[in-house]
């Protein structure tokens, strides 16, 4: 015999206005009416955030690799791009440091100095630098950046004698803090060109 | 030698001041001048440049000029430009 259809719940939408999306993936409350919180699939993308443009970090070897990857740069001209060394010393604020594959990370401000790159066991290239920064990374990547970096060769032993011999003069003559400490930095300068040239 | 470009002496900032106090780790002795770093490092540039050999030398010369072109916008017209051009004067040669 025919059996009444199942009585609808009530509150229940009628079938026709119900979302399809609600019917399978949505939450009801307890009467089969639409939950408050009905979740919806998103037809956005999540927002981005800036690590997902970045390149990820450079994996740190198990073992010290062989050579130093070197990059040395002054605004005007680049010196090492990505050359394999053995080693760099570099003269920072604190005292001269040497850099073999496997240094610790390490940030260090430069003093006007010179910075020997010991390109195979015999070929050491050295760059008197006026002054900048040095960044040795978990890879054993080395990077130097400085203002002026030129090889100790081109280095003028006369004119560096007589600057000295000036910013003596003018630090005796200065007349406020900033004159002396302009007169103090060619002093410095002037001093650490004449130890490079071997005087 | 250093190019006497004038210097404006700059009202000092609270983080100026802060590290020119005379703590346990004191400035540098051209930070407490009331130089920057930015100051300080294009000094030293400049003092090396002027001691090196000659075709250097010459070459070197050329990093040292300034030229800038300025002109103000008033009312969506620009103004006249103003030029100004550096060139330092080399010392010792």
């Amino acid at each position: 015999s025919w059996t009444r259809p199942p009585r609808a719940r009530r509150n229940a939408p009628r079938r026709d206005e119900e979302p399809s999306w609600l019917r399978f993936e949505g939450r009801r409350g307890p009467n089969g009416g639409r939950a408050r919180e009905a979740v919806k699939p998103s037809t956005m993308d999540n927002p981005s955030t800036p690590s997902a443009f970045m390149k990820p970090l450079p994996e740190v070897p198990a073992t010290p690799p062989a050579k130093l990857t070197l990059n040395f740069y002054v605004p005007h001209n680049i010196e090492f791009d990505g050359a394999e060394v053995d080693q760099v010393q570099v003269p920072a604020t604190s005292g001269d440091m040497g850099v073999l594959p496997g240094h610790v990370p390490t940030v260090v401000q430069m003093r006007p100095g010179v910075v020997a790159v010991t390109l195979n066991d015999k070929e050491v290239q050295k760059y008197f630098v006026s002054s900048g920064f040095a960044f040795v990374h978990a890879d054993s990547t080395t990077d130097i950046c400085a203002v002026e970096a030129v090889p100790v060769e081109q280095l003028d032993a006369e004119a560096v004698k007589k600057g000295l011999a000036d910013y003596q003069a003018k630090l005796v003559n200065a007349k406020d803090d900033y004159e002396k400490a302009s007169a103090q930095i060619g002093i410095e300068v002037c001093g650490a060109m004449n130890s490079a040239l071997g005087n | 030698g250093v190019s006497s470009r004038r210097h404006r002496p700059r009202a000092l900032g609270a983080f100026t001041r802060l590290t020119m106090s005379a703590a346990a780790n004191s400035a540098a002795y051209w930070r407490i001048a009331g130089m920057s770093y930015l100051k300080y490092s294009n000094m030293c540039g400049e003092v090396v440049r002027a001691s090196l050999k000659e075709p250097f030398f010459s070459q070197a010369k050329a990093r040292e000029a300034v030229y800038m072109k300025a002109s103000k916008f008033v009312g969506g017209k620009a103004q006249a430009p103003v030029i100004t051009e550096v060139i330092p004067p080399s010392a010792g040669k």
